[in-house]
């Protein structure tokens, strides 16, 4: 019957199978890296190839700063030794050196120029000149088959049909890029270009890589006009980017800084217009008001308006005495009226009228029996004559 | 009219139109700034929209190809 190991023994024999194994001690393996992790300054991660893929660790004690740089998808070769991790019961590579390949070992070359030139002061922030706010003359280098040129003729003559244009058709990659667009570069300060557009679309690390050489970012950094680059998509850095005054994400962008939107100004200056004529409006109209306020103070103090004012004054007072005369005059008529009728009844005649009759003697009106004496002659008036009497001898009383 | 001179008349127009609304101002002289105020306004106006920019393609061996177009491929 076989004797059953306990899992440690197997893990320990496994182990110490490896270790004999002199070749193990030393290899060198090439992959690429997935996985990767960052823990309590260890670096652990995958290599990996069409077919298998093995565990990796970089401890902090190895002291590889390139581990700061590497990323999933990266080519490396490690080189270490491979041994085995017992409570997990699984092999891997102790990894003492790590070497970019491919675009690793280009952006590696980029991270240190790029460190080089910011020592130099290339990409500092007081070198970037402003741009023109009213560009006349924008130079544009880029491929005149590109996308990028289109995005950025599409958005600029949608803002600006006024600023004229030269593009400068160039390779945007490949080895002749560079000479292609310093030669450009020589060429607008010849011209009455007054900002520079560099441009292309987006592409791979190594397609955008040569707007990542060194003198071609010097030649930038030393040119007498605004230069404004747009190299890639949004994610994609350049050096280039970083020397020119302006970056832009996309050539659409580029586009919106280069050159101001026109509809904008005359929009700014139609309301500019509006404003001057309201100014206008409103001072005239102030002053036609003052000039009517001092013509009314003119026309009151003028002597025919005030003599006008005396007689139409005197006129108004003349109809309200009249009134008051009429008025009183209706009441004295209507009181004589009142008294007339009063004395009519208390007229003689009117007693006449009514039945009475007025005793005189010599004259006078009798108006006690008294005064009648036997014999006296007397007259007596009835309302239609009078009769002629003789008192008799007898008075009663 | 250069663009730099665009910039300078629209720094002169906004003064002038700053100026207008200022109280101390005798009619005399806000006609006349007024004046001024319009001719800068259609100096710029007919600016911005009487010119047309030229588009020129120039080839990498530095001689004027002609007008670029948008189609080219």
């Amino acid at each position: 019957m076989i004797k059953a190991f306990t899992v440690s023994e197997i893990s320990q024999y496994v182990s110490h199978v490896l270790k004999k194994e002199s070749i193990l001690a030393n290899i060198s393996v090439k992959g690429e890296v997935s996985n990767i992790g960052f823990n309590q300054g260890n670096y652990y991660f995958s290599l990996k190839d069409e077919g298998a893929a093995i565990r990796c660790i970089v401890f902090k004690y190895s002291n590889i700063t390139l581990m700061e740089n590497v990323k999933n998808g990266d080519e490396i070769t490690v080189t270490g030794s491979l041994t085995t991790y017992l409570k997990g019961s699984y092999y891997q590579i102790n990894v003492k050196k790590v070497t970019l390949e491919g675009s690793g070992e280009l952006y590696l070359k980029f991270e240190e120029l790029k460190k080089q030139l910011q020592q130099e002061g290339l990409f500092n922030a007081d070198r970037k000149r402003t741009l023109p706010s009213f560009p006349h003359h924008i130079a544009v280098i880029s491929s005149a088959k590109g996308a990028a040129i289109k995005d950025f003729m599409k958005i600029l003559r949608q803002r600006n049909q006024w600023v004229d244009i030269t593009i400068y058709d160039v390779n945007v990659q490949g080895n002749a890029t560079v000479k292609d667009i310093t030669n450009a570069l020589n060429k607008i300060m010849r011209s009455t270009a007054d900002l520079v557009v560099i441009t292309r679309g987006g592409g791979s690390f190594e397609d955008l890589n040569a707007f990542n050489a060194e003198n071609l970012v010097r030649f930038v950094s030393g040119y007498a006009l605004p230069i404004v680059s747009a190299i890639g998509h949004e994610v994609d850095f350049t050096l280039l980017d970083f020397v020119s005054d302006v970056r832009a994400a996309t050539p659409s962008e580029a586009a919106v800084i280069c050159a101001p939107d026109i509809n904008e100004h005359i929009k700014k200056l139609e309301e500019q217009s509006k404003k001057l004529e309201n100014i206008l409006y409103l001072r005239l109209t102030g002053e036609l008001h003052n000039l009517q306020y001092l013509k009314e103070r003119i026309a009151e103090m003028n002597p025919y308006h005030r003599i006008r004012m005396k007689s139409a004054e005197l006129e108004l007072m003349k109809v309200r005495r009249e009134k008051e005369m009429e008025k009183r005059l209706h009441f004295e008529i209507k009181r004589l009226d009142q008294l007339r009728l009063r004395f009519a009844s208390a007229h003689p005649k009117t007693f006449l009228e009514r039945g009475y009759a007025i005793v005189r003697k010599d004259g006078h009106m009798i108006k006690r029996k008294a005064e009648i004496l036997p014999g006296d002659f007397l007259n007596i008036e009835f309302v239609d004559g009078d009769v002629n009497v003789f008192a008799d001898g007898q008075i009663t009383q | 009219m250069k663009a730099a001179e665009y910039e300078t008349k629209m720094i002169e127009l906004t003064r002038i139109t700053d100026r207008l609304e200022s109280p101390d101002l005798s009619l005399e002289e806000n006609i006349e700034l007024y004046n001024r105020a319009k001719s800068l306004h259609e100096e710029l106006s007919s600016f911005l929209t009487d010119q047309i920019g030229k588009v020129q393609l120039i080839n990498k061996d530095q001689d004027i190809k002609g007008e670029w177009k948008d189609d080219i491929s």
